[in-house]
């Protein structure tokens, strides 16, 4: 079964269509006082479709949270290429786009309702729109009853879905996802994962989102881009033809699943060898 | 946390029920802790006790003299007439006077000093050395110059107080700003939050603990700056009463206008937790896994 190959005529079908997120020969390289910098992403091109879910794999420090904090307005571009998010150059604060962090980044002194509603907050959104939006999103995460708690009182998995209320209350067009459900254990990353594509489904923005977690791409996403060891560069581009809407829980039940898996994990698997085979080199080098 | 966090009986698809939660419990538990409370209550009282016993004895037995230590009798009814002899209500409110208006000066002047220095780094960058030489510097010694400047009123005593309080405020205020959490001013950053959203909704709320420790600790030393201020001008104040009392070897009152000074310097720290508790209700809840 040849992924790639799918992928490449599906981007055929729908070359017309201008890609809501498009990455074009990007090269970057963080500057360093002494020696040469490191080179983080070498001449990377991707493109992700209106309404479309793209995961981007890689060994870990390959460069893919980079990547997306570029894409974010983050990280001030260093070096050639063109980037364009929904029609422009990456930008922080955009409205229509949405940005959730690893880890939950909750501000400790706001109850979750307060939480949910800081993007529309500091988007300039008067109080009572901002609260019924927040209230809205919170209650499609399950949440409604604990809009007044502070996000110490609430659980791991609690937490993680008032930042996902955060990230939805703004109804934004785009989603750029730096591995959001990483620091959950195993069972409660499930969960998450599955309160989160029951909102998105509905509301089908496009999103990109950066994971080291094979098993999370493919339940989540339509494609799933593998970057080489760093410096990153596509290395290929994996279809994911599973059925939507998908559930978190049963979708590893999917023979489907573990085809898509195991093709992806071997590529996955040369680039972690590589840099660690790097690593260690390098490792030796400093010693001798 | 799950022991300790109440969750309503409806709660969705996710919340798990309160595994640990027995109902009838509750009435067993307030018992105990009501019972626990008392416990404390008297075994604190039984420190008091046991050193005014252990003081009477020693004077009993002669091996102090009641006439440089008094005896806990006389301290405590010298205490009971000093709070009400107008003297000494009249130092009462002279020496929290000094204590109060020093006090909101540095808090005010602190926390505009600090908000500045923070945001403007070349400031902060050409001040800093100076800041930390004034902080080196032994503040009373300037009692004496204020002294000149202003007179031995409560003006110099205020400056004093204000010298030494305000440095602490500043560097607690400093400090404060300086511990944001990285991953939120990432986040403030990706959502657009300018300077002042910056400022005002992500540092300024997360320096609020420190500032508060800041605050304690400058009311604290307000209330010592303006006694020792009293001892070194004289004048009127509790602490010129006390040196007063001492020069007269009337060492009962010496002992009752001290226990005053710290009856007074508890009533203010309490003051100052309880507005904490209120301002930064949502710690409550940081901390419980620890009790």
């Amino acid at each position: 079964m040849n992924l790639t190959a799918a992928t490449e005529s599906r981007q055929l079908e729908t070359d017309s269509q201008m890609p809501v997120i498009s990455v074009e020969h990007l090269s970057h390289t963080f500057e360093s006082s002494k020696g040469p910098g490191t080179e983080a992403l070498r001449d990377l091109s991707l493109s992700v479709r209106e309404g479309c879910f793209v995961a981007i794999i890689g060994p870990s420090g390959c460069g893919k949270t980079t990547l997306l904090s570029i894409l974010a307005g983050l990280e001030a571009q260093q070096g050639t290429g063109n980037v364009l998010v929904a029609g422009e150059r990456p930008r922080p604060g955009r409205r229509e786009i949405g940005y959730a962090p690893a880890r939950d980044s909750l501000l400790p002194w706001r109850r979750a309702l307060d939480n949910a509603a800081l993007a529309l907050e500091l988007q300039g959104v008067n109080r009572q729109q901002r609260i019924k939006q927040a209230r809205f999103a919170l209650q499609s995460m399950g949440l409604e009853q604990f809009e007044s708690m502070y996000p110490a009182q609430l659980s791991q998995g609690m937490r993680q879905r008032v930042a996902l209320a955060r990230l939805f209350a703004g109804s934004p067009e785009v989603l750029l996802l730096d591995e959001p459900f990483s620091a959950l254990d195993a069972q409660t990353r499930i969960l998450v994962q599955e309160a989160f594509l029951k909102v998105w489904e509905r509301t089908h923005s496009t999103v990109l989102l950066v994971t080291h977690d094979l098993g999370e791409a493919v339940t989540l996403a339509d494609e799933v881009v593998v970057l080489t060891s760093r410096p990153a560069r596509v290395k290929a581009t994996y279809t994911v033809n599973l059925p939507r809407p998908r559930v978190a829980v049963d979708i590893r039940l999917n023979p489907r699943f573990h085809e898509v898996y195991e093709a992806i994990w071997q590529a996955l698997m040369e680039e972690v060898e590589t840099q660690e085979s790097e690593y260690l080199d390098a490792l030796a080098g400093g010693r001798s | 946390m799950s022991q300790l966090v109440h969750f309503p009986k409806t709660i969705g698809r996710y919340g798990q029920p309160h595994a640990n939660h027995i109902p009838g419990m509750g009435g067993h538990a307030t018992h105990r802790l009501a019972m626990h409370r008392l416990a404390t209550l008297a075994s604190q009282l039984a420190v008091a006790v046991i050193f005014a016993a252990v003081w009477q004895g020693l004077v009993q037995l002669r091996l102090f003299d009641p006439f440089w230590v008094s005896t806990p009798m006389a301290v405590a009814s010298a205490v009971v007439a000093e709070v009400q002899s107008p003297e000494v209500l009249a130092a009462i409110q002279t020496t929290l006077y000094e204590t109060v208006v020093g006090f909101l000066i540095s808090v005010v002047a602190g926390l505009a000093s600090g908000f500045i220095l923070f945001e403007v780094g070349w400031l902060y960058r050409a001040v800093r050395p100076y800041i930390a030489l004034f902080n080196n510097l032994p503040r009373l010694v300037l009692a004496p110059i204020f002294v000149l400047y202003f007179g031995i009123g409560l003006t110099s005593r205020v400056a004093l107080v204000v010298s030494v309080v305000y440095i602490i405020v500043l560097l607690n205020t400093l400090a404060g700003l300086q511990a944001s959490e990285s991953d939120h001013l990432r986040l403030a950053k990706a959502l657009g939050a300018g300077r002042v959203a910056t400022f005002t909704k992500f540092r300024l709320p997360a320096a609020t603990p420190t500032i508060f420790v800041g605050l304690q600790v400058g009311l604290n030393f307000a209330l010592v700056t303006a006694i020792v201020a009293e001892v070194i001008t004289g004048g009127d104040g509790l602490g010129a009463l006390v040196t007063v009392y001492g020069f007269s070897y009337q060492m009962d009152r010496v002992f009752a206008g001290i226990l005053i000074m710290a009856l007074l310097g508890t009533i203010l720290s309490v003051l100052m937790q309880f507005a904490e508790d209120r301002i930064l209700s949502w710690r409550r809840y940081e901390f419980r896994g620890l009790h």
